[in-house]
């Protein structure tokens, strides 16, 4: 695959509920090539969440297709396996998991690829030193602020070199200081790692930062910048 | 260690999980231990005094039930002379035993049996032996006596056969036993005879020859004898069953709690899906816990059926040898091996739970 093939490609998507009553997505259809970065932006409801969702590997459209690095997203078997290759989640309320350390919680998807124990921990120390949690590592999430938590979330997303990196309105829970601090580390990262950032966003300051903008509304695309 | 840290997450649920565990555990090792120690004790008194061969009456549904009567073990001694050793065996309910055993045989029997104080009964002369636990139980010297079936008996000596079943009751003469045990009326019976002192090809032929001989007579090789008892046939099943429904209740137990730790880190299991791991992943977190919650079970079980064991065993009412007050190793790795099967099938019902779930669905549990 060249820089010129779209890494990741979105055809007539739709995701309806109740029988179709409901269409919280509604054929949506675009494309966009690794190492860029992509603002959602749109009302709440619009079908961000749900247009991640599909694209993670969490959901399937109603109809329509996907396709990441050309692989069919509906052809896909082992979805675990397939996220944890190829996708990075950041959530908005930081999803960790309580009873795990950051540094457990920065590891987790290395266990889901086999990856062996002291390679998980050495990369991950390494990576969460690059965010500035080197003296969090060993504390459970409860123990940290809301901040290193997020960044500790940004750690866990990066940490398996995925090819796509869905970001849930990863700042919805921060003040503005921490806010630029997460999105500046999710997109120095992102882009060394040559990796596609979908960022979806109410905050037009962040949604600033994207190499693209694109606005939903009722479960369609209908703007692009 | 997280699955450490995920059982420390509720402690008083894990606790009451562990002490659910540790009852049945406990009830499976205390129970198991009493028909391990009474089969082992029967055993070990047929090899030790060498009774390859014991006779008892055809009809009688187990060999401390049987009645061979006097012309029938004369018939015996006539043709098997000294290799052969007429028994009388039973319990008594006294007031210095609830179940008092009282075994009758001839002096030459005693030979077999060392004495640790005093010296052996004379034949018909209402003396017996008491056995070391009941003599340190009850404080009794040999010249002290006791009131056995309304009689005062004399005690001459204090023997020890090394099974507490035996060392808790009493010795005496045949005719002495025979008058304790008979009932109102009834003729003086015999309940066993026991042959001894022959080679195994030896035995086969005489229990072949025995029963053929004397149809109303059973002979069974003496490594038999534990399993003839039908005591010990209803007591196995009662502990076949207690075992099983242990393990039921411990799987409920655990599988309960297994599930109620699921259905409250559903977001967080939804998290790990979402970051790729499976099903199978998350329950090889769920069995870790379920590990240690049963091994826990386990180990308290076991403290806790040796104190169980420990407390009836100081009851009256139960008597005197009848109750271990330990069990062997091998009763404590089967209660872990049990323990492992309960962490195993606790599994099911989660797992089934975990295969159902959608990580989106997770995600958005509240």
């Amino acid at each position: 695959m060249n820089d010129h093939t779209p890494l990741l490609r979105a055809e007539g998507l739709a995701r309806y509920h109740d029988h179709g009553a409901v269409k919280a997505l509604d054929g949506v259809t675009f494309e966009t090539h690794a190492g860029e970065v992509l603002a959602l932006t749109g009302p709440s409801g619009c079908g961000k969440s749900t247009l991640l969702s599909i694209l993670g590997l969490l959901d399937q459209p109603t109809r329509g297709r996907a396709s990441i690095g050309g692989e069919d997203l509906a052809r896909v078997r082992d979805r675990a396996s397939f996220r944890a290759r190829n996708i990075g989640f950041v959530f908005q309320f930081h999803h960790m998991v309580s009873t795990m350390t950051l540094l457990e919680n920065v590891t987790a998807p290395m266990i889901a690829m086999g990856v062996p124990r002291a390679e998980r921990h050495r990369r991950a120390l390494d990576l969460l030193d690059q965010m500035g949690l080197s003296g969090r590592a060993n504390f459970l999430p409860s123990n940290v602020s809301g901040g290193e938590r997020q960044r500790a979330a940004v750690a866990r997303a990066l940490i398996n070199k995925p090819l796509i990196i869905l970001a849930d309105e990863p700042t919805g829970n921060l003040d503005s200081r921490n806010s630029q601090i997460v999105v500046n580390l999710l997109m120095d990262h992102a882009r060394a790692q040559h990796a596609l950032v979908l960022l979806a966003t109410h905050n037009p300051d962040i949604a600033a930062v994207a190499d693209r903008r694109i606005m939903m509304r009722d479960g369609q695309l209908v703007a692009s910048t | 260690m997280i699955f450490l840290r995920n059982v420390r997450r509720a402690p008083a649920r894990s606790l009451m999980t562990a002490l659910g565990i540790a009852v049945g555990v406990a009830l499976f090792v205390a129970i198991t231990a009493i028909t391990l120690d009474l089969q082992s004790q029967i055993d070990g008194a047929t090899s030790t005094y060498n009774l390859e061969v014991v006779v008892y009456e055809r009809r009688a549904t187990s060999p401390f039930s049987s009645r061979i009567s006097p012309a029938q073990m004369q018939q015996l001694q006539s043709r098997y002379g000294d290799a052969l050793s007429p028994m009388v065996m039973g319990s008594l309910n006294e007031k210095w035993s609830a179940y008092a055993l009282v075994v009758g045989v001839p002096p030459a029997f005693l030979r077999r049996i060392p004495l640790t104080a005093g010296s052996v009964y004379q034949e018909g002369s209402g003396e017996a032996m008491m056995g070391e636990i009941a003599s340190q139980r009850l404080g009794v010297q040999p010249g002290q006596a006791v009131s056995i079936d309304s009689a005062q008996v004399r005690i001459t000596g204090v023997f020890r056969t090394g099974s507490r079943l035996f060392d808790g009751g009493i010795m005496t003469s045949i005719a002495t036993a025979q008058r304790m045990l008979a009932r109102e009326g009834a003729e003086p019976q015999f309940t066993l005879a026991l042959l001894g002192g022959t080679k195994a090809d030896q035995s086969a032929a005489l229990i072949r020859e025995i029963n053929t001989r004397y149809p109303s007579l059973r002979a069974i090789p003496g490594t038999e004898f534990a399993g003839a008892l039908r005591l010990m046939r209803v007591v196995d099943a009662f502990v076949t069953t207690i075992s099983v429904v242990a393990l039921i209740g411990t799987c409920l137990v655990v599988s309960n709690t297994l599930l109620m730790a699921i259905a409250e880190r559903t977001r967080e299991i939804g998290i790990l899906m979402a970051v790729g791991w499976t099903p199978w992943l998350v329950l090889r977190m769920l069995f870790a816990e379920s590990l240690v919650l049963c091994c826990a079970g386990a180990l308290l079980g076991n403290l806790f059926a040796l104190g169980l064991l420990r407390v009836v065993n100081g009851l009256e009412s139960v008597g005197f040898g009848w109750i271990p007050v330990r069990f062997p190793l091998s009763l404590t790795a089967a209660s872990l091996m049990m323990a492992l099967s309960v962490a195993v099938i606790s599994l099911l019902w989660p797992a089934m739970v975990l295969y159902r779930m959608q990580p989106l669905s997770a995600l958005r549990h509240e």
